[in-house]
């Protein structure tokens, strides 16, 4: 057994953009590191900063352009959930194709079909068509398939941004099991909690070099606080009335990217009118990452009156702490008339909440609600 | 260590690795779960369903007989028009699918391709082996065909087998070369039916290899089809074999399957990029 079960060495890739390939795009340069068995390695970054290039290559879709890495062991990857399930074909056929395709024998699969299907939790539906399946379902059997791979090497991108609280538990669950099986993991995820608490070590990418490598609380911290400004800005102006800006402020009104629990905040939403407007109200929505929508506000709400001459306007909302739990959001921003909704960009902003000093909800994966609402508590017997 | 357990080291290349049959050998049950794949997702909510494997060379026989046999009244080698004709329309039928087939399987499958990595060439290969079920039904009905015309086969039926094979490998040699060329010129994809059509009447399927005047016959024999079709009529109905002919025709089947590897394995080297 080799001393790593990953070793990469100068990995760099690059790109040929543009309509004929004249430009150049580094998506990756001169990254290396290693990953021991047993270990799992979390891989943050903004977007753009090469983390997915950097699975792409180690799970051998795409070549780098120059670099090498060893994997030792077999790798089982899982850049998307759902690689090569097919809607027409029932549960049972597809958990059959799949593992194939990661290179798994029939009779290999005729083993762990059972464990396969208990851990997504379907049954029932083994003999019905893909296309029939809830999106939970179907995320569901597409990571109990690749966990159940038997992998020294997992790589995982983001999954868990998807399912239910109770299903992530599970799948991180199996992810830790791997790690003390001697199996390595890779692990790809804006969900800070998970990779802190997972994780034996990260690899901090920042336009596609390693800004840092080594003990997770550090560098996650030190991401955190270079976190990028989330704005929106319109690209064109379309004559009409328009949303054209948006962006998240802490309390003090200075632009910030990531929001401890506890801190009230605010975002600002610039509009323009065009000509005068009878009527005008503008809004935000606070939306999961997933995009439900978890509450909405507007300026009436609070006994504000927008005015509907021409002109440009930015409207500011200030939010109180403590209601959105860690996790990451969403935020949609909406324009419209007693008539008609005239403008609405959604997402407009995402953004992360960190558990911070709060004293809520340190791992979120107990809490499944993404809010939080002080509630009185007594006991009455 | 367990089984299964291998090291891979990756690299840039600007050559394709050496070729690693034990990999696709370990690969083998994808090519099986993929052809079913094809055949489950093709015939699904149809509602003749596999009946169309037969269908399809039986309505081409029955038109052919007519504009061909009776209208046009072509000579078929002292065999019964249709049954000539249906013995061409065998191998050709299943070339022509397992070509076609196989020529889109990387842009087909072009999301696959790019969050996973296996042999590449499992791809084409699946798809010469799916159409195969269909020509084992359609030969079902080639039997009903000779037994109603009275033909006994003779053992030389035997003989079809390594004529299957040879015109799988054809199929393959030639998809893979499209496929690969597709990769980066999708236009060959549309352009495919045509040449497949022009591709038809340049093999003897509804007139006999006879017709052709002898200062063509060399040429004639490059295209494998050729070879393939007058192989299939010669063992169904236990007549001799051109063996020039046909050591010509796996001579030609085999050159096309090293350039079509080669030109495949060329382009798998950047196919996530361009896909």
């Amino acid at each position: 057994m080799s001393a790593f079960s990953v070793e990469a060495r100068g990995l760099t890739k690059r790109y040929r953009v543009g309509a004929r390939g004249e430009e150049e795009f580094w998506a990756l340069r001169d990254v290396s590191f290693s990953v021991r068995p047993g270990e799992l390695l979390g891989v943050i970054g903004g977007n753009g900063a090469g983390k997915s290039t950097l699975l792409k290559i180690l799970s051998r879709v795409t070549r780098p352009t120059s670099g090498e890495a060893d994997l030792h062991g077999r790798s089982a990857s899982l850049l998307e959930v759902g690689t090569g399930f097919h809607p027409e074909l029932t549960g049972r056929e597809n958990i059959y194709l799949n593992a194939a395709i990661h290179g798994r024998r029939i009779r290999e699969i005729d083993r762990e079909l059972d464990a396969i299907v208990a851990f997504a939790g379907v049954e029932r539906f083994l003999d019905t068509p893909l296309k029939r399946y809830s999106s939970g379902m179907y995320v569901r059997l597409a990571f109990a398939v690749a966990a159940h791979l038997d992998p020294d090497l997992l790589l995982v991108d983001e999954v868990l941004a998807v399912g239910d609280a109770a299903f992530q538990r599970k799948c991180l669950g199996r992810v830790a099991a791997l790690g003390q099986a001697g199996g390595s993991a890779i692990f790809v995820s804006h969900n800070m909690a998970a990779v802190e608490r997972l994780c034996g070590s990260v690899l901090l990418l920042e336009g596609g070099r390693v800004a840092a490598w080594g003990e997770p609380r550090a560098i996650i911290d030190r991401y955190l606080s270079a976190g990028e400004h989330p704005r929106f800005a319109c690209g064109v102006r379309t004559g009409r009335p328009q949303i054209v800006s948006a962006d998240l402020r802490d309390a003090q009104g200075r632009p910030k990217g990531r929001l401890a629990a506890s801190e009230p905040f605010r975002i600002r939403v610039g509009y323009v009118l065009p000509e005068r407007e009878q009527s005008v109200h503008v809004g935000i929505g606070v939306l999961s990452a997933a995009g439900s929508p978890l509450f909405a506000s507007e300026p009436r709400d609070a006994g504000l009156t927008l005015p509907g001459e021409a002109g440009e306007y930015v409207a500011e909302a200030t939010l109180p702490g403590g209601v959105l739990l860690p996790g990451e959001f969403l935020v949609s921003a909406s324009l419209w008339n007693e008539g008609a909704l005239l403008d609405r960009q959604e997402p407009a902003l995402a953004f992360c909440v960190d558990a911070g000093s709060s004293p809520l909800a340190p791992d979120p994966l107990r809490r499944r609600a993404p809010l939080h609402v002080a509630c009185g508590w007594s006991l009455l017997s | 260590m367990r089984a299964g357990v291998h090291n891979v080291r990756i690299r840039s290349l600007q050559q394709p690795p050496p070729f690693d049959l034990s990999e696709l050998l370990r690969y083998r049950d994808l090519i099986y779960l993929l052809a079913r794949r094809d055949l489950a997702v093709r015939y699904k909510q149809t509602l003749l369903g596999i009946a169309w494997a037969v269908l399809q060379p039986v309505l081409a026989m029955l038109v052919f007989s007519v504009v061909f046999g009776q209208l046009a009244g072509l000579p078929s080698d002292g065999i019964p028009y249709p049954v000539f004709a249906y013995l061409g329309l065998l191998p050709w039928t299943y070339a022509a699918s397992a070509v076609s087939r196989s020529a889109s399987s990387l842009v087909s499958n072009a999301p696959l391709l790019g969050k996973v990595y296996f042999p590449r060439l499992i791809l084409p290969l699946a798809a010469v082996v799916a159409p195969l079920v269909d020509l084992g039904l359609a030969f079902l009905v080639l039997v009903g065909l000779m037994a109603w015309y009275g033909i006994t086969p003779s053992a030389s039926l035997l003989l079809l087998l390594p004529l299957v094979a040879l015109a799988g490998v054809l199929a393959l040699g030639v998809g893979t070369a499209m496929a690969a060329l597709s990769v980066r010129w999708r236009d060959l994809l549309h352009a495919l039916p045509f040449l497949i059509q022009v591709w038809l009447y340049a093999t003897p399927v509804v007139y006999p290899a006879s017709l052709v005047p002898d200062r063509y016959r060399l040429l004639f024999h490059l295209n494998p089809m050729t070879g393939l079709v007058e192989g299939f009529r010669a063992a169904a109905l236990g007549r001799p074999f051109e063996l020039a002919g046909l050591a010509l025709t796996a001579a030609c089947v085999m050159g096309l399957l090293l350039a079509g590897v080669w030109l495949f394995r060329r382009a798998e080297l950047t196919l996530s990029d361009v896909l």
